[in-house]
């Protein structure tokens, strides 16, 4: 990475309103408090991204391909559930669950330490991946720190039996070895989407419900809500607004029953997915 | 003091030797002239849509509404030639009629196959060809297929590469209906700021294409083009990235 590209890359961070004039920037709200940790997304996406199941023996091995997974944290500082609270019929054994996929950065660390530009950040606010240019040296991922960037050790799609690859989605690629992946908001959808807008003659806005991710989709206590947040009628903007969480902050500062906030805003990687928090009923 | 041992000539000579018929492999696998593959029967193009002037999109009836244009299944070919009892006997309409028969589906090879990883959708291409500007199916299908109404089986004549998607979209001169240039032109445009012609014409064009069509624009008439767009826009030019997304999936 040459000095000019550096300077270049230091200035468009500072430049915040970079992408002031697009008319898309695609974000994500979820909701911790509806989350259960029942994984259908982790499924979901599983299916529609042509993810393969590595198993548990490369689990084990840091071999993990999930864009999406689901983060269990415990209350208790011991790492253990606190089982003492029996009283109630469903007592509140201190278990937090956060679902973690790509944060979509706007100031994504992975994108300029990529030796290749395969990994870019697209005018709709996505941090983009261009498999076909990925040479694999994984600097990306270890860049990322949510380290939710994946890459293909082992070509697994091969092991795939005759009429199972039928099942593969054919709007994306099947990775091979040696490429990095990452959750890409379901980019086909929503290409798919402003595709069926351009039909309808009808560039840079697609309606708000319009497009789903399958992680969304498939959630059954629409935790997850997705949209455009430069549209300011869409439900996510809405969400956005109401928790009190903006972009370009490093830290957000929450009303009276806002609980919004983004994973590792300190860092001022700008992510375009937010969180909101677990409120606990203390008192059963 | 570099210098070769005895041991080292022998994998020098073994290299220089195997370099050659190496290269001849890779040329092999890369081979993209299909036009001797194996179909299970010659389909003549050359018949159906140069003789009979059937339109392409009656059979490839998927390419004005989906990414794919698709090849018919044999219902459709036999819809019309259970009604032509003139070529019922000919040899290539029997084989037609025997996997009609054994309820089995042709399989035809695919001649204009897009690597995994491009995303190319037919119905954008036709829908603004075609029914926005009026042009003809066959010269519309022409620009990527060639001059298929001559063709006595569909072979690929055009390379279908990315320089070669590009040399149509850097110089596209469309707009869309809200007065933005189209998608493909705002991202693509910073990589045609030279003075040189941008297609270089390597590879034979079929007569199906107009004079009037873009390839024949050069980068110096972009850039009038570029200068007249509103201030706003032309500098989102010079610093826009260029969305690999459009087209990489």
């Amino acid at each position: 990475m040459s000095l000019s590209r550096m300077l270049e890359n230091w200035s468009r961070l500072n430049q915040k309103d970079y992408y002031k004039d697009e008319p898309i920037m695609w974000g994500m709200s979820i909701d911790l408090n509806k989350c259960t940790g029942c994984a259908s997304c982790v499924t979901a996406c599983n299916a529609e991204n042509n993810i393969p199941a590595v198993g548990k023996e490369k689990c084990g091995s840091g071999h993990t391909m999930s864009w999406m997974r689901i983060e269990r944290y415990w209350d208790s500082p011991e790492g253990e559930p606190d089982l003492a609270v029996e009283e109630s019929e469903y007592p509140e054994r201190g278990a937090h669950f956060a679902p973690m996929m790509c944060q979509q950065c706007n100031h994504a660390p992975c994108e300029p330490v990529c030796p290749v530009a395969a990994t870019y950040h697209n005018p709709d606010g996505l941090n983009a991946q261009v498999y076909n240019r990925c040479i694999g040296s994984r600097y990306c991922g270890t860049n990322c720190p949510f380290k939710v960037r994946y890459f293909n050790f082992f070509d697994y799609q091969e092991d795939i039996p005759h009429p199972m690859e039928m099942l593969l989605n054919p709007d994306l690629t099947v990775r091979s070895k040696g490429v990095m992946e990452k959750c890409t908001f379901c980019v086909q959808r929503l290409r798919n989407a402003k595709g069926d807008q351009a039909d309808k003659g009808i560039r840079g806005h697609v309606e708000d419900g319009a497009v789903q991710t399958a992680c969304q989709q498939s959630c059954p206590t629409d935790a997850i809500v997705f949209g455009n947040l430069k549209d300011g009628e869409s439900k996510v903007s809405h969400a956005w607004e109401s928790h009190g969480v903006e972009l370009n902050r490093h830290e957000q500062f929450n009303a009276e029953g806002e609980r919004g906030y983004r994973v590792f805003e300190e860092l001022n990687v700008e992510p375009s997915v937010m969180y909101l928090d677990r409120v606990r009923d203390t008192n059963a | 003091m570099f210098h070769l041992k005895k041991k080292d000539m022998g994998r020098f000579a073994i290299m220089v030797l195997a370099l050659p018929l190496m290269m001849l492999f890779a040329a092999e696998a890369y081979a993209d002239d299909v036009s001797n593959a194996p179909q299970p029967f010659e389909f003549p193009h050359a018949r159906h849509a140069g003789k009979f002037k059937i339109n392409c999109m009656y059979c490839h009836s998927g390419a004005r509404r989906s990414k794919v244009a698709g090849i018919p299944p044999v219902a459709k070919c036999i819809g019309c030639h259970s009604n032509l009892p003139s070529v019922r006997e000919t040899p290539r309409i029997k084989k037609l009629f025997s996997y009609w028969e054994k309820k089995e589906p042709i399989p035809w090879l695919k001649v204009h196959d897009l690597p995994d990883f491009v995303e190319f959708n037919h119905k954008r291409h036709v829908q603004r060809f075609i029914f926005k500007d009026g042009r003809s199916t066959q010269q519309t299908c022409g620009m990527c297929h060639g001059d298929v109404k001559t063709f006595s089986v569909a072979r690929k004549v055009k390379p279908l590469t990315m320089g070669w998607c590009l040399s149509c979209h850097e110089q596209f001169q469309g707009e869309s209906d809200v007065g933005l240039p189209l998608p493909a032109k705002r991202w693509m445009i910073p990589a045609a700021a030279t003075d040189k012609p941008i297609l270089d014409v390597k590879h034979p064009q079929p007569a199906v294409l107009d004079p009037e069509h873009p390839v024949t624009m050069k980068a110096s008439d972009i850039k009038i083009m570029t200068e007249k767009l509103p201030k706003s826009l032309k500098e989102k030019f010079a610093r826009a990235p260029h969305d690999c997304w459009q087209c990489h999936k």
